[in-house]
């Protein structure tokens, strides 16, 4: 039988970096591939060539044996490849209906026509069981909902192969459970899918098979019933993976760094109280609307703050705005990295430097910073933090998600900060990646950072925190401490249902 | 893909390697091209038109150069931030005027002076409105732009002020050998620009909230304090081409400027860089500013019509900028909007 889609000794070459050293691979009629790899394996890459938006240096593709080339995406779709991207290209002024048609309208006589246009929406929409109207702007939607779109939209075309570059990303559990039997549906019908994931549950969960690159070059392919999580862990990573343990109860909130008391935030009726002790990592977890990200945001002096007080070590600190909050010792990373973390143009090591406390630092380099000490600074951050790059004079796009992450949590650093929320401080990082980012943010613990890291992945957060606050449309549910923190409750609490003390059934 | 891959290669080896000097004169290099086409054009109109290599015609594309190229250098800061200025040609003859009002009852160096702030208080009034009213920087500018024309009709109720001083004609349209006064006051300046812009922290905000402005707010950066200031410092940018004009036309008059501020958006596009922001090249700016002042020239004197003066322009304009926008496709910035 040949193969729906094949590609063969594939090569692709960035400034600097090999991308992909001749990968041949071959998908198969109505069965689902997993294609996993940490960040800058070449996942991407592979997915841009097959959906036409780059040319490889070398190599060929085949679509049901015979040799295609795909000069850009209009042509791939054409050949039957839909891709879920990663990115959302979505146009936020446009309504959902306008989105998903978008480049294949109905039209009669070039008009669009609008009726036929929203029940075919209304269709697909029901059919991935969203209860949306057609004609609400994107803009208005959240990042699940918009995720969902993205979904549609590939869904929307007549298509044989179907990519999918980590689709459940910003869905919930709900919502990821029906994107799978969606897959499953497919499948069954005789599609080809391919689906790119960071969550390994998932990959084992729905997947025929899987595929693993590492460095640009494939590593491994099975079925995914011959291996298990930790072999999976293994060929991606190439070594043994690190286990995180948890520093279980070994910080223990003796003196309360950060106290916030009756913090009121426009939307929430009720305020918010807390407090962080020297060294502790308190997770945040609530499904959307919870206010776990507000909170975070107004802390950081980029929301209003209608009433209530934030003290650090003791001291009343007022955030009026960001600059002002970055003085008094806090810094926060915004969970979109793409529009709220980097900054594109400019190289990592400046990207490092811009939020820098330069105290420290003559006038004159504050005014003009000398490129040679910022230069040992990156170099010494870059070995400390093992962020991939040759050197600091790259630009931060050309990044992985994980090695971006990198670079802001050397920003935060560099800002001096005594607290330090994160926002989704893994989304998008890979597995290997991901582990390093946890060490780091308990290494900046252990030297006595209050760190509040607030997450949708309730993994990440039994990994990783001391103590964990679930909060629901703004009030806290649960306050999890050592061995209470486990999914159960985590994704008990965020719903509503109080289950602390191990009670849960 | 193929053909470029090599190159692309080795600019990575080398970068890697040597210090960030090298990349400096890479990213010149990466440049130079507009540069030959500048002179290949100088040369060849030379040949079929001996005269246009005469001392007093060179001298002639130099100051032009100089006009544009003084004021580019602020519309290049302006732009690489993500902003813009339609109000050259207002603050110009505001200025100017200024110049020629109070030149009879003060110093030169005074009234140089009083130019260039007055055209830096016209800038702030265009950052305040960009960055604390926020007003989009082209609405806010081209409301400035008839304002501060409208202030200056006013002004000089229409009429022509002369600049009689000689001594200040002597200073703004001198020349060392060949090279006129304000053509070595663009060079000082568009080292200073350079400096300013790639080394400096304001240079560093002014970058970062061009290539997004939301990341660099949330780095602490002072996005609207930046704004106001830029835009100061591209007033009195402007104001000094002002000056010199003024000395060069020895009279100030409102409309002494319309319409420029498209000639210093086109060099600095020209000179390539994108009008989304993020990244500025001074030294393309002071080539595409000769360009221009090269190409008006040669059409005169190889008498070409006026309508088919503008017929070339234009068309220089748009090629420039397609090979501008090909060149740097393959070196696209990833993860910019």
């Amino acid at each position: 039988m040949t193969a729906m889609l094949a590609v063969e000794n594939v090569v692709q070459q960035y400034p600097g970096v090999r991308a992909l050293k001749g990968v041949s691979l071959s998908l198969d009629e109505g069965r689902i591939l997993a294609l996993v790899g940490e960040n800058g394996a070449g996942k991407s890459t592979l997915i841009r060539i097959l959906a036409g938006i780059e040319q490889p240096v070398e190599g060929t593709l085949r679509l049901r044996g015979e040799i295609r080339r795909l000069t850009n995406s209009a042509e791939s779709q054409a050949a039957g490849i839909s891709v879920v991207s990663q990115e959302f290209r979505l146009v936020p002024q446009l309504s959902i209906a306008d989105n998903i048609m978008l480049g294949h309208e109905l039209r009669t006589a070039g008009v669009v026509r609008a009726r036929g246009t929203r029940a075919r929406v209304r269709e697909l929409l029901s059919t991935l069981g969203l209860d949306l109207n057609p004609d609400r702007l994107v803009s208005s939607l959240t990042t699940g909902d918009q995720q969902m779109v993205e979904i549609a939209r590939a869904l929307s075309r007549d298509f044989e192969v179907l990519i999918m570059d980590e689709p459940t990303a910003a869905l919930n559990r709900a919502e990821i459970a029906r994107l799978h039997g969606i897959v499953r549906r497919l499948a069954a019908q005789g599609k080809t899918i391919m689906y790119v994931s960071h969550h390994l549950d998932e990959v084992f969960d729905l997947c025929d098979e899987v595929a693993v690159l590492r460095d640009g070059s494939l590593v491994h392919r099975s079925s995914t019933s011959e291996l298990n999580e930790q072999t999976l862990i293994e060929h991606m990573l190439g070594r043994k993976p690190q286990v995180f343990g948890r520093a279980d109860g070994a910080a223990t909130a003796n003196d309360a760094r950060l106290v916030v008391d009756g913090l009121c935030i426009g939307g929430f009726e009720e305020p918010f109280s807390l407090a962080v002790g020297t060294g502790e990592i308190v997770g945040l977890a609530g499904l959307a609307g919870s206010g776990r990200g507000e909170l975070t945001r107004a802390l950081f002096g980029d929301r209003a703050v209608l009433a209530g007080s934030i003290s650090i070590d003791g001291e009343t600190v007022q955030v009026r705005s960001v600059p002002t909050a970055i003085r008094a010792g806090i810094y926060m990373l915004s969970e979109d990295r793409k529009s709220e973390g980097i900054l594109p143009h400019l190289d990592v090591t400046e990207n490092m430097m811009v939020s820098r406390d330069t105290k420290s630092v003559s006038w004159w380099h504050r005014l003009a910073p000398s490129r040679r000490e910022e230069g040992d600074l990156f170099e010494e951050l870059h070995r400390e933090l093992r962020i991939r790059v040759p050197n600091g004079r790259h630009l931060i796009g050309n990044l992985s998600g994980g090695n971006q992450q990198k670079v802001l949590l050397g920003r935060a650093l560099q800002s001096g900060c005594r607290v330090l929320l994160l926002n989704e401080p893994t989304r998008g990082v890979d597995v290997g990646a991901k582990l390093e980012i946890y060490q780091l943010i308990r290494r900046l613990a252990t030297q006595g950072v209050a760190v509040i890291v607030s997450s949708s992945d309730a993994p990440e957060l039994t990994a990783i925190s001391d103590r964990c606050l679930v909060y629901l449309s703004g009030r806290q549910t649960a306050e999890l401490v050592g061995s209470d923190i486990t999914e159960d409750n985590i994704v008990g609490a965020s719903v509503g249902q109080i289950a602390v003390g191990g009670t849960h059934g | 893909m193929t053909t470029t891959a090599p190159t692309i290669k080795t600019e990575a080896k080398e970068a890697a390697t040597k210090t960030s000097a090298t990349s400096t004169i890479l990213s010149l290099i990466s440049h130079q091209y507009l540069l030959a086409v500048v002179v290949v054009a100088f040369v060849v109109v030379g040949l079929i038109q001996p005269s246009f290599f005469g001392a007093g015609n060179v001298q002639n594309i130099l100051f032009e150069t100089a006009f544009v190229g003084i004021a580019a250098c602020g519309m290049v800061l302006l732009i690489t931030g993500g902003l813009l200025d339609l109000s050259v040609g207002g603050v110009i003859a505001v200025s100017a005027i200024a110049v020629g009002t109070v030149l009879p009852y003060t110093t030169i160096g005074l009234a140089i002076l009083i130019a260039v702030v007055i055209g830096a208080v016209l800038g702030l009034v265009n950052g305040l409105l960009v960055s604390y009213v926020k007003i989009a920087p082209f609405i806010a500018t081209l409301g400035t732009l008839y304002l501060f024309l409208g202030v200056a009709f006013i002004w000089t109720g229409g009429q022509v002020v002369s600049v009689t001083s000689s001594n200040f004609r002597a200073l703004t349209t001198g020349s060392l050998g060949v090279l006129p006064y304000p053509f070595l006051t663009l060079i000082v300046l568009a080292l200073l620009t350079y400096f300013l812009l790639s080394r400096t922290s304001f240079g560093r905000t002014l970058r970062a909230m061009g290539s997004n402005q939301r990341a660099a707010e949330l780095a602490g950066m002072h996005v609207n304090l930046t704004k106001a200031i830029v835009f100061m410092v591209a007033g009195a940018c402007f104001a000094l081409a002002g000056v010199f004009l003024a000395g060069r036309l020895s009279s100030a008059e409102a409309n002494m400027a319309t319409g420029i501020e498209m000639s210093v958006i086109a060099a600095v596009v020209v000179g390539g860089t994108s009008l989304r922001g993020g990244r500025g090249t001074v030294f393309g700016t002071v080539i595409g500013a000769m360009l221009f002042a090269v190409l008006s020239k040669a059409l005169n004197m190889l008498g070409v019509t006026s309508y088919w003066q503008y017929i070339v322009t234009g068309a220089v304009l748009v090629v420039a900028v397609a090979i501008g926008a090909r060149r740097r496709s393959a070196a696209e910035v990833r993860g910019a909007g």
